[in-house]
Parts: C-alpha cells; sequence; structure tokens
C-alpha cells in the first residue's frame, strides 16, 4: 500500500546543535506523527512509550514466545522512525504501526520457515521463553494452540491473529496486510479452515475448550 | 459440531473464540521494567546514531552501486578479519561476572572492572553495568543504573572506550571521570576529573564536548553544564528556549559564564577546538596552535578550561615540558578554583612518574590542604610515595589518616595492610 509523503515540518536552517525543552508526551496522534516526521529524536521516546505496549503483544501474538521478539521490536520502532514521512493521515500512526509490526512478523515467520527447510532448528523458532504464569490445563491449551499456529502459513496465521486475538475486522485486516479486501476474506477463510481441521484433532484442545465454553454445550444451547 | 472426549460437543464458533482468547492469553506477559528500559535507550541511541550518521534515501539507480560497494567492503572485512587481532581483555575485583558480561556491585561496596590496558571502571554500591565489547584499543561499556568512576588508561594513539548510559554515549579517549545514568528519571549526571570527552544522545545529538573541570546534567528539563568550581548553571533548556549546544557553544558558553575568574576574553571558540581535538586525540593539532599563536602568550591569555586541554595535548602529545607550564600556569593564574586543584594533582603525578620524590610529596600536601576532588587520591599515593621511599614505617600514620578519612577509598586495602603490619 502506496503512502503518500507528508512535508516535514519546517526545519530552520541552523537546527544543527539545537537544544529545545523536551516536550514530555506528544498530545496526539498527528502532533506525534509529525514529530517523527521531522526526526525528532524525543518523539522516538514518545512513540516508544506509547506503541511498544501494543506491538509487543502483537508481536507476542503472531510469533509466539519467542526471545527475539524484543530484537523485532526494535525492528519495527526504527522502521516507523525512518518511514514516518511516508504517512498519508497522521492520525493514521496507530494503523500504520500495527501495518509495519504485521510486516516485521510477517518476515520472521518465514525466516522461521527458511530455518525449518535447513534444520537449523527442529520447528524453526527459537529457545522460547518461560510460559505464562496459568494453570497446567491452561498451559497445555497455549502449547496446543501455538503448535496449530505454527502448521499455518505466515498470512494465513497473521490474519487469523488480527481476527480473533486482536479484534479487528476484515478492511483493517486488509489494510495491516497490506492486500485487498477480498484477499483478506480468502486467506482468514483458509486460516479459520486449517484452525479448526487441527484443533478438532486435538482431544486435549477440545476437552479444554468444552470446559471453558459451558454456555455452548449442546445440552445448555438446546 | 464436534465431540470431544468429554462427550462435549462443541460448536465451530467456540472452537474458534477459544483458540483465539489462548493467542491473546499467551501473549499477556510482564515485560520487566528493566528490559522496556533498555529496549526504549537501545532505539533512542540507534536513531540517534541514524541521525548524525544522516542515513540517505536512496534512489533505486544508485542500489546497483551501493551492492557493489557492499560487495567490495564485505570482500575487505573478510580479508580484514583473518588478521588475528588481539583485544583487550578484563577481570571483575569485588563480586562475580554474570553471562553476557553483566556486573553488579554489591549492595554495601565497590566493585570494579579492570581492562588489561589499565583502564578501569569502579561501580559504586548496587551499581549495575555490562561489558558490552572488547576492541583492540578499548571496550563498550554500559552502566545500566547507578554510578561509576571511570578511568581510561592513556596509550599511544589514543584509546577507544565508549561508556553508555542509557541512551547516552561517551567517548572516551584518556580521562577520567565520574557518570552516573538513573534510567526511572532519564537522567545523565557526569562530572569530569580529567581530560575531555564528547557526550552524544537526546538533546546531545552533535556531540557536546567536556572538559577537565566541568559537569554536565541531561535530563528531561535540558540541559545543564556546570563548572565544578561554581556550581554555576551555564546552558540549559528548562524554558522552552531554544539553546545552541553544538560542542563550540556549549564550551563557549561554559568557559565564559561559569566562572568569571578562570575565564579568558577570547579563547572560548578556540577552547571548544582544542577540546573537541583531544576527544579526537589530534594531540597535534592543538600543540601546532600554540606554537603559532606563541606558547607563553597562550599561557598568559588563555582561561583556565583551555589551559587545562593545553595540558591533556601536551601530555598525550608526548611534550611534558609544556604540560608542566600549562598546569603551573592554571595553578598561578586561577589560585582556590577547581582546575587548580585538578593542576596541582596533574603535577603531583608527573613529578611522581618522572622520579622527583620530594616534589611530588611537596604537591601532594598541597593538593591535602586545599582539600578537594582528589585529596583522597594524593593522600594514597603520597602514603605508598612515602612507603616506597622510606619503608611501612613512615608510611602507617599516613595510612591511619587515610583509613580515617577514606575508610571505602581505592586505598584503603593497601591502608588496612600497613597499619595491620607488624
Amino acid at each position: 500500500m502506496k503512502r503518500a509523503a507528508v512535508a516535514p515540518k519546517s526545519s530552520p536552517a541552523g537546527d544543527r546543535g539545537v537544544v529545545r525543552a523536551l516536550r514530555v508526551g506528544y498530545a496526539d496522534d498527528a502532533t506525534l506523527a509529525h514529530a517523527l516526521a521531522a526526526g525528532e529524536p524525543r518523539a522516538a521516546s514518545a512513540a516508544w512509550d506509547r506503541f511498544s505496549p501494543l506491538v509487543r503483544g502483537l508481536l507476542w501474538q503472531s510469533l509466539g514466545p519467542s526471545s527475539e521478539v524484543e530484537d523485532h521490536l526494535q525492528d519495527v520502532f526504527l522502521t516507523l522512525f525512518r518511514r514516518a514521512r511516508d504517512l498519508r493521515d497522521p492520525n493514521a500512526i496507530t494503523s500504520f504501526v500495527i501495518g509495519i509490526t504485521v510486516r516485521v512478523a510477517r518476515s520472521e515467520l518465514r525466516r522461521r520457515r527458511v530455518r525449518r527447510w535447513l534444520l537449523l532448528s527442529p520447528d524453526g523458532v527459537l529457545p522460547e521463553l518461560p510460559a505464562v504464569e496459568a494453570d497446567r490445563a491452561t498451559r497445555d491449551a497455549l502449547a496446543s494452540v501455538q503448535a496449530i499456529l505454527e502448521r499455518l502459513d505466515p498470512e494465513p496465521r497473521l490474519a487469523f491473529v488480527l481476527r480473533h486475538a486482536q479484534g479487528m475486522d476484515v478492511a483493517e485486516i486488509a489494510g495491516a496486510l497490506d492486500c485487498s479486501l477480498a484477499t483478506a476474506k480468502r486467506r482468514l477463510a483458509r486460516a479459520t479452515e486449517r484452525v479448526l481441521f487441527h484443533a478438532k484433532s486435538d482431544p486435549d484442545l477440545l476437552t479444554f475448550v468444552s470446559s471453558t465454553e459451558p454456555a455452548l454445550r449442546e445440552g445448555s444451547e438446546s | 459440531m464436534k465431540s470431544s472426549d468429554t462427550g462435549h460437543v462443541v460448536s465451530d464458533d467456540a472452537v474458534v473464540r477459544e483458540v483465539g482468547r489462548l493467542i491473546e492469553q499467551g501473549a499477556r506477559r510482564t515485560v520487566d521494567v528493566d528490559t522496556d528500559a533498555d529496549g526504549r535507550a537501545r532505539f533512542v541511541a540507534r536513531v540517534c546514531r541514524e541521525r548524525r550518521a544522516g542515513t540517505p534515501r536512496r534512489e533505486p539507480r544508485a542500489i546497483v552501486v551501493v551492492l557493489a560497494a557492499a560487495l567490495a567492503t564485505v570482500l575487505a572485512v573478510s580479508l580484514w578479519m583473518l588478521i588475528p587481532r588481539r583485544h583487550v581483555t578484563y577481570a571483575v575485583d569485588g563480586t562475580a561476572l554474570a553471562s553476557g558480561g553483566f556486573v553488579q556491585a554489591p549492595a554495601n561496596a565497590d566493585a570494579s572492572v579492570h581492562f588489561s590496558d589499565g583502564s578501569v571502571v569502579v561501580l559504586s554500591p548496587g551499581t549495575r553495568g555490562r561489558v558490552r565489547e572488547v576492541r583492540e584499543r578499548g571496550a563498550r561499556f554500559t552502566i545500566e543504573t547507578g554510578t561509576a568512576d571511570v578511568h581510561v588508561a592513556k596509550r599511544e594513539g589514543g584509546a577507544d572506550y565508549i561508556i553508555e548510559a542509557g541512551p547516552y554515549a561517551v567517548k572516551v579517549i584518556g580521562t577520567r571521570f565520574t557518570v552516573a545514568w538513573d534510567p526511572s528519571g532519564d537522567h545523565l549526571h557526569l562530572d569530569l576529573a580529567e581530560g575531555s570527552v564528547v557526550i552524544t544522545g537526546p538533546l546531545a545529538e552533535n556531540g557536546v564536548g567536556l572538559r577537565a573541570g566541568q559537569i554536565i546534567d541531561l535530563d528531561a528539563s535540558g540541559v545543564r553544564v556546570h563548572e565544578s568550581s561554581t556550581e554555576h548553571v551555564t546552558a540549559a533548556s528548562t524554558s522552552g528556549d531554544a539553546v545552541d549546544a553544538s560542542p563550540a557553544t556549549a564550551e563557549a558558553v561554559a568557559s565564559s559564564d561559569a566562572a568569571p575568574s578562570a575565564s579568558s576574553t577570547s579563547a572560548a571558540p578556540r577552547g571548544a577546538t582544542w577540546a573537541t581535538e583531544v576527544a579526537a586525540g589530534d594531540y597535534d593539532a592543538v600543540l601546532r596552535d600554540v606554537d603559532a599563536r606563541g606558547v607563553a602568550a597562550t599561557l598568559e591569555s588563555v582561561g583556565a578550561g583551555e589551559l587545562m586541554t593545553l595540558a591533556d595535548a601536551a601530555r598525550y602529545g608526548g611534550r611534558p615540558g609544556l604540560a608542566n607550564d600549562a598546569l603551573r600556569a592554571v595553578r598561578r593564574r586561577f589560585p582556590g578554583t577547581k582546575p587548580a586543584s585538578t593542576a596541582a594533582f596533574l603535577l603531583e603525578r608527573m613529578a611522581e612518574d618522572g622520579g622527583r620524590v620530594d616534589a611530588a610529596l611537596s604537591l601532594y600536601d598541597a593538593t591535602l590542604s586545599e582539600g578537594g576532588t582528589f585529596a583522597a587520591e594524593a593522600l594514597g599515593r603520597k602514603m605508598m610515595l612515602v612507603k616506597r621511599r622510606s619503608g611501612d614505617g613512615a608510611a602507617t600514620p599516613i595510612a591511619r589518616q587515610y583509613l580515617s578519612a577514606f575508610p571505602r577509598g581505592a586505598y584503603a586495602d593497601a591502608a588496612r595492610a600497613l597499619v595491620s603490619s607488624p
């Protein structure tokens, strides 16, 4: 998706070496976007504070528990800083950040596939970090879901995560994946089909789901 | 619909919804403050480096040229890497060295990192740091939180040390300073005792040069440069007005505004240039400038800061006589100031290094009578000098005096050994 360049805020000729008072926080998205486009390092700090929880969460969801998430976080923010001038609508900076995050996650998923082919790592994933705090059944279910995601191709996997973990609608998914609405629908449908297929082949996961979804048990429904 | 082994039947929607919920739950991890702060600092530092480097947007046509250049570079680097090189090594004293070069000083004692070229980083109690990288002529050391005293040993051709604190980088050639980093307040404090350094980072993107006797504080409220003898704030941006903090102007503001009694009326821009040149290891440029202007005239006309920078250039540039003259000019022209105290200590060191024991002892006494930053170091060195010249018995009273005044000083162990010896 091509984005029109935003003219950077004017920079005085003698800008070198000028120190200004730090603006603690940028009041709104547009102000922050303009500051990033102008290359203000202080805007970098503000962008990190505002978006790192979102980006970190999306990376965790897309890539699973990986020790490389912090490195990918750096990639996302550096790309944001370098490409902020390409942002057409400064008010859409959140979508812009999500788009960059998705591209970084997609690259990593593709690299993992190559690593898997090259047998550098049994599953293409680097050593995992400690699991989240949860009971045994939930941890097992999380592991099952992670294994299912690992079986998906990068594009359908990201579409599924954006829809069912991030709660995006199809139009937003199309924007984040930089594809048409029809393509986003197709990828989401394929991902959902694959997830269901693998989930239904996992009795433990189904047991877990049934235990957490009592209202949807057949008896309850009737 | 699908029956599970438990006999429950679950809808497709429920399965998909639950899988989505599990993905979301699996990503709900707590990131510790240090990890986030470290990531933030890495990002801001890289942004600053890129801004300094002025990373260009490359035209597609230029990509082929860039790729060719990159290939040539890779080949050259590969060949270069085949040549074996020796990097500095290091050892940790006072605590254990953890993986990744991590060092944490105990809560109630100092810890120190000793490099094979003689450089030392002393971490105050509770301070955390990390040796990120060792190089041929130095190392990259990160202070994660706390305070450290840094002494980078002089070496021919200049040392290559980078001390990082949050998003700031302090480039060091050969000097002595104290640096403190508070990640919770994004506050950097650096007190430069000797030599000169260049600091880069947010609010100092083009680099701020500091010379001996100056203190800099950088935080959300701006940049403040003090002369350590006066504590007079000379450059601040709290008002929101633009303040030129380029190396030249920062130096000029600091030298002309901070210590009027120790300032020159005309030499601020030259001092700034000298400081930058010394920080870059170009001592000859400073010495050529002084020779061209005339040594005697320079010694009588420039300010205390410029004289200290000149002394550094002369010491590192192999002209100890000129260094001696510059330091004595500081003592004579600016008595009672911080630069004068620093000059006394450096003269002592030079006298001791030159084997002039009596002169060194006399200067140590002068430093001790003036007090100040170097009192502990002067007393410790006097103790060691007396021990070498006159034996343990003569040094023991000085050791007792040292332990009384500086029980946790750098020479405390040596002093205790003297006191406890029969």
